[in-house]
């Protein structure tokens, strides 16, 4: 046993992404990470078995203690698995937004079609013509709107990272972003990262843009900004997506992951061996 | 009824209690053109589907749907069956079998459908106006986004107390809601392994709620664990095991990912080939001549029912 990378295979894109996510999260936070999203979920499971025995992770909608366990129960979903056994506070759906918001969820994810330069982004879909609202029609926006006016940090995650996903403007917005919670008087942060398949962004303190944080392994500045659709903030040094260590690839692998659904990448992307970007 | 239940145990002879144990069709009557209906369950788990497929046999037409706050592929499949007039939900989505339910997309995106958009908030807001029989409950959440635009129901105003914006979010009361337990009594006091999801939500708004369960237990069972119950004073609740198929029901079986994948490849493919009626064949093969639940669970096999058992693994 050394601390070697293990690399059969190589860490994957969700691997890395999930590792990254699991150092955003501290002991006794609870993020519900909503349906989708299985990456980040990964993410606060293994933050919850390596160092944080005071989050909460949700299985099967239900707030559940997973230590004890070998490995983690189905995740990939947020209504199926079984918390039978594991389930200290069965969550009833219908209140979950009426609980304060600052004290029941510290952080929380959401996704998007589109996301413009302020981090607003769209769950309902493209534009379409006259009697017809969507030429593409979105899921929905869930509970990203409240979620998003309310915490305190928020994390969007982005399947996507092509210049007709990060545009000037969204068709729809239905999350607001950096800006736009003062004005209607809701007390929510803002989001602290947005992360894509080619980068970590965040958004610039005074004027709320997105600004480029950091590149993924085999990813190029000029990648990212050849991807995007409107004009990224770019600051002077831009550091590489920390790998994962050999401890947390394997804890993953070994105890969240087991199944290995993020080892064989269900999010489009390269592996880190042959380092291709994009 | 196709499904055998034994008459309720009682102790006295002189009890008088009213069994509302009943099959299916006892939704037909509350069915009409138009209605509002709502249907229980939560993305890919709890749906109460022996319901939906008497509903869709029953050929209604024009319905508001309304889906859970994270509705799935039960919404898509009875939009599929040419039900439904609009979806009321905040998402429609299979999560790992389609990320946007796929006839609901197609469907919103031709016009055969309207979406009456929402946030979650927004949408439990809806129905606890529907549920209080007010005229609205105000929400902050979705100002300063397209939700208004794009739902002009939702209104903005200013609240009276301090001027400050707000919207206003008009009731929504289903005519009938379909639920799922996974037991209950014959009296209709229905319990949940899970969580229940948010359709307490749909029972305290509706008119009339009908719930199907995997078992009938008596009465002593169900006070033994009183706590597990969500549903009572309901119109009828009709005994259906494996009831939720294909859908998982939390705290006995999975969902049947075959049977989600093969549906929802059949959408895939009938658009690509510009082919409604395809998927309306499909629905009828499967869901509508399907038979009553007895002979639905025989074509699905013992083999496979029994292998949904296993909920550490899903397939």
């Amino acid at each position: 046993m050394t601390g070697e990378l293990p690399t059969d295979p190589p860490c994957s894109l969700p691997e890395l992404l999930a590792v990254f996510f699991s150092y955003e999260v501290q002991d006794g936070e609870h993020i519900p990470v909503g349906g989708g999203l299985h990456i980040p979920r990964a993410g606060y499971i293994l933050a919850h078995f390596r160092d944080c025995p005071n989050t909460t992770p949700l299985v099967a909608q239900s707030w559940c203690y997973l230590r004890g366990l070998d490995r983690a129960p189905w995740f990939y979903t947020v209504s199926d698995g079984d918390a039978t056994g594991l389930v200290e506070r069965a969550q009833q759906h219908e209140v979950v937004l009426d609980h304060r918001l600052d004290r029941y969820a510290d952080a929380f994810v959401i996704g998007g079609l589109q996301i413009d330069p302020w981090g607003n982004t769209n769950l309902l879909g493209l534009r379409g013509e006259e009697d017809r609202p969507f030429r593409l029609r979105g899921a929905g926006p869930v509970a990203a709107p409240t979620m998003s006016d309310h915490v305190s940090r928020f994390y969007i995650w982005m399947t996507r990272h092509e210049p007709r996903v990060f545009v000037e403007r969204c068709d729809y917005v239905s999350a607001l972003g950096s800006r736009g919670r003062a004005e209607i008087g809701v007390p929510g942060g803002g989001p602290r990262y947005c992360i894509s398949p080619l980068a970590v962004m965040d958004f610039e303190e005074d004027s709320g843009r997105m600004r480029l944080h950091s590149v993924h392994p085999g990813v190029t500045v000029d990648d990212v900004v050849a991807a995007t659709g409107f004009e990224l903030a770019i600051p002077d040094r831009v550091p590489e997506t920390p790998s994962p260590s050999a401890e947390d690839l394997r804890l993953l692998r070994e105890r969240v992951d087991w199944r290995g659904a993020l080892r064989h990448g269900s999010v489009s992307g390269p592996t880190l061996v042959d380092g291709a970007g994009g | 009824m196709s499904i055998r239940v034994s008459p309720p145990i009682v102790r006295r002879t002189s009890e008088r209690r009213t069994s509302i144990v009943a099959g299916p069709d006892v939704i037909r009557p509350l069915l009409f053109d138009g209605m509002t209906l709502a249907v229980g369950g939560f993305v890919n788990s709890a749906h109460p589907m022996v319901l939906v497929r008497e509903v869709i046999r029953s050929g209604v037409t024009d319905l508001r749907l309304v889906g859970a706050a994270m509705s799935g592929l039960e919404i898509d499949m009875l939009i599929a069956a040419g039900c439904v007039r609009e979806v009321v939900s905040s998402f429609v989505s299979g999560e790992v079998y389609s990320p946007i339910a796929p006839m609901f997309r197609w469907a919103a995106e031709t016009g055969e459908i309207r979406v009456w958009d929402c946030d979650e908030m927004q949408y439990y807001q809806a129905l606890r106006a529907g549920a209080m029989q007010l005229p609205f409950l105000p929400v902050r959440s979705g100002l300063g986004t397209s939700l208004p635009e794009v739902n002009p129901d939702l209104v903005p105003f200013a609240d009276p107390l301090t001027g400050a914006p707000l919207l206003a979010v008009p009731a929504v009361t289903p005519d009938l809601a379909l639920l799922h337990g996974d037991r209950g009594d014959a009296y209709g006091n229905v319990q949940v392994l899970g969580t229940g999801f948010g359709d307490r939500a749909m029972f305290r708004a509706a008119r009339v709620a009908i719930a199907q369960v995997d078992r009938i237990v008596t009465s002593e069972a169900v006070r033994a664990e009183a706590g597990r119950t969500q549903y009572n004073r309901i119109a009828a609740v009709v005994p259906a095991p494996f009831g939720c198929h294909p859908f998982g029901s939390p705290g006995q079986h999975r969902e049947d990912g075959d049977f989600l994948r093969r549906y929802v490849s059949t959408v895939r493919s009938a658009r690509e080939r510009d082919d409604r009626a395809a998927v309306s064949a499909w629905i009828d093969e499967h869901l509508r001549d399907s038979g009553d639940h007895l002979e639905y669970l025989e074509r699905i096999g013992v083999r496979r029912l029994v292998g949904l058992l296993d909920t550490a693994e899903p397939a």
